[in-house]
């Protein structure tokens, strides 16, 4: 990544979202502004139902907006078409869900190259070897996802998310579905692929432990944001919780 | 991308396996039904084709119902037997015979009728170039009042052997024969389906009531005048009433009376291969339907990471083409199999058609490339 540290890898301005319509509208995200800076790890908080997933999908091109803008770098994705946006999405965004979501049929290593095979590329040697090495996978390179734990799955899928080194990796509750010491592994290597590779990550979640390892929390509730925390630990985060939940 | 749904392929064999059967079968139904009833009308012009061979002209009444041979026999009008001397007068005529014919009933040893469509009673030709459509004939043709001539296929059926007596009832009343000899006819056993007895003329016109007449008069061209000369020569000469026409529009004629008349075979088969098509389309539908069901997570996943609309339904129509082509490719296979038991089937019911030409590759081969008939 040769993005200078004060470049935004994402932007949000005046972020809106609704469904349906009428006396059964909702909003899930009331005019929400937010900056990613490059380069950065930031965790976004909040209860359920706060909005938290919708504003990823938003910001990811996998859900459209009701009103306000969306860029990832310097290209807005709120107005772009569909044939675009699925490129953006394969060229310049990893994705790491709660549920891995590897195919079961496909070895690691066929997991790993799954977004190159998608664009027609050829990996990067030299990278995906350093890839593969960062999430601790190399003699588990030829088994099924069924022959992996939940920990060696979610690692296989973030080594998907930055095998094609995208601008911004959105990890949605990457450790919903981990114990602790799995979650501690896959949280430690989101951390540090932020420190080593310089790569910018956004991750969702509801467990104050889990966004104490980003350098960053945003803080959302009932579609607004309602605050952010530097430098976080387990004790802070949790203890902005509660005052949210007053 | 192709990779990951090959390998989904493998990881699903049995699943793609119970799609491909129910391909399969859809498929073999609608080729059996249409190579059998293609078969069945190839034979029946290919038989008719041979039945008239050697003959060039044949002169019959002008009425309805004049076919020589098959079901509509018996109710054609006869001619005057003379105007056959008259034909046989003119210059380039090498042959001539009065045919007559009508229908019979043979009977078994336990003086029932034999189970079978219909027989066709016919006269024996005189000349040698009209007597090639009996083929394979063993004993000697029908010579006098007692001696009668059928065909392999009913000999076999009623356990007949040449010398045997047999019962022929003509007009609802049995009389008893010697049997001469037993012939095939063309390719086949019988005449398309239907049992023979063979009677020398005189004979077969005092059996009918037709002293002095004849159903239809059999005429070949000498070497190098052409069947719609004679015809043009015969007519000349003809009374009114009375018509030449080439053998071979007769033939298709006839064929194509048969045809008709089995035409609704051939539309019990077509609708039975509709059915078949119908129901296997839905429970291919179904079939993909579910499979693209199971696979609704991992195509969302394909999405999400950049594989665009495009991609994902090539990647499917794809897979459906390997499975579709394979599987129709067997089905095709299996339908000309299962037209031949189909065949077995109705021949062990009693219904015995001309479908010989399924085991000749070549003609099987012609059959289904032109499955539109």
């Amino acid at each position: 990544m040769t993005l200078a540290t004060a470049a935004l890898a994402a932007r949000a301005a005046g972020l809106t979202k609704t469904y349906g319509s009428g006396l059964a509208q909702v909003t899930a995200l009331d005019c929400v502004s937010v900056q990613i800076p490059a380069g950065s790890f930031t965790a976004v908080m909040g209860p359920s139902g706060s909005g938290k997933s919708t504003m990823m999908h938003c910001m990811a091109g996998l859900d459209s907006v009701s009103g306000g803008r969306v860029w990832i770098g310097d290209e807005e994705i709120s107005a772009m078409p569909e044939r675009r946006l699925t490129r953006l999405r394969r060229d310049r965004i990893g994705f790491v869900f709660q549920a891995f979501n590897l195919l079961p049929v496909l070895a690691a290593a066929e997991n790993i190259t799954l977004p190159l095979d998608i664009a027609g590329r050829d990996a990067d040697r030299d990278w995906l070897h350093a890839v593969i090495e960062a999430v601790g996978l190399t003699d588990r390179l030829r088994h099924r996802p069924s022959e992996l734990s939940g920990g060696q799955q979610q690692r296989v899928a973030i080594a998907r998310a930055l095998v094609s080194q995208p601008d911004i990796v959105f990890a949605d509750e990457p450790t919903g579905n981990l114990d602790s010491r799995a979650s501690a592994e896959v949280l430690d290597l989101l951390r540090r692929s932020v420190r080593e590779f310089g790569q910018t990550v956004v991750m969702v979640t509801h467990d104050p432990v889990a966004a104490s390892y980003a350098e960053r929390v945003i803080f959302l509730a009932d579609g607004r944001i309602v605050g952010t925390l530097d430098g976080p630990t387990p004790d802070s985060v949790l203890d902005r919780m509660k005052k949210l939940g007053e | 991308m192709f990779r990951a749904m090959l390998r989904g392929m493998l990881a699903h064999r049995v699943r793609l396996a119970l799609t491909a059967l129910a391909i399969t079968l859809g498929t073999s139904f609608m080729s059996a039904s249409f190579v059998f009833t293609t078969t069945l009308n190839h034979s029946l012009d290919s038989l008719f084709a041979q039945a008239s061979a050697g003959i060039d002209v044949i002169v019959q009444h002008a009425a309805p119902g004049g076919a020589v041979t098959g079901a509509g026999s018996g109710s054609s009008q006869p001619i005057a037997q003379p105007i056959a001397a008259r034909i046989r007068a003119l210059p380039d005529v090498a042959a001539v015979d009065g045919a007559v014919s009508g229908r019979a009933v043979l009977l078994g040893r336990n003086g029932k009728p034999l189970p079978g469509q219909f027989v066709v009673a016919l006269s024996w030709p005189s000349d040698a170039p009209f007597q090639a459509a009996f083929t394979s004939r063993t004993g000697s043709p029908p010579a006098g009042p007692g001696q009668v001539m059928i065909d392999r296929s009913s000999a076999r059926s009623g356990h007949f052997a040449v010398g045997n007596r047999i019962d022929v009832a003509i007009g609802g009343q049995a009389r008893p024969f010697t049997i001469s000899g037993i012939t095939g006819y063309g390719s086949a056993d019988n005449l398309a389906g239907g049992f023979m007895a063979v009677f020398d003329l005189r004979t077969a016109q005092q059996l009918f009531g037709r002293a002095g007449q004849v159903g239809s008069i059999d005429v070949k061209a000498a070497p190098g005048t052409s069947a719609q000369q004679l015809r043009d020569q015969i007519a000349q000469i003809l009374p009114a009433g009375v018509v030449a026409v080439t053998a071979a529009s007769a033939a298709a004629t006839q064929a194509h009376q048969l045809n008709s008349q089995l035409g609704i075979l051939t539309y019990f088969f077509l609708g039975f291969a509709g059915v078949a098509l119908f129901v296997g389309a839905f429970v291919i539908w179904n079939t993909f339907s579910i499979m693209i069901g199971q696979r609704t997570r991992e195509l969302a996943l394909l999405r999400a990471l950049g594989a665009g609309r495009g991609q994902v339904f090539r990647s499917v129509l794809t897979e459906a083409a390997l499975v579709g082509a394979v599987a129709a490719l067997a089905g095709a296979g299996l339908g000309i199999l299962l037209s031949r038991g189909l065949a077995a089937l109705l021949a062990g019911f009693g219904v015995s058609l001309p479908v010989a030409g399924l085991v000749v590759p070549q003609r099987r081969w012609r059959s289904r490339s032109a499955p539109a008939w």
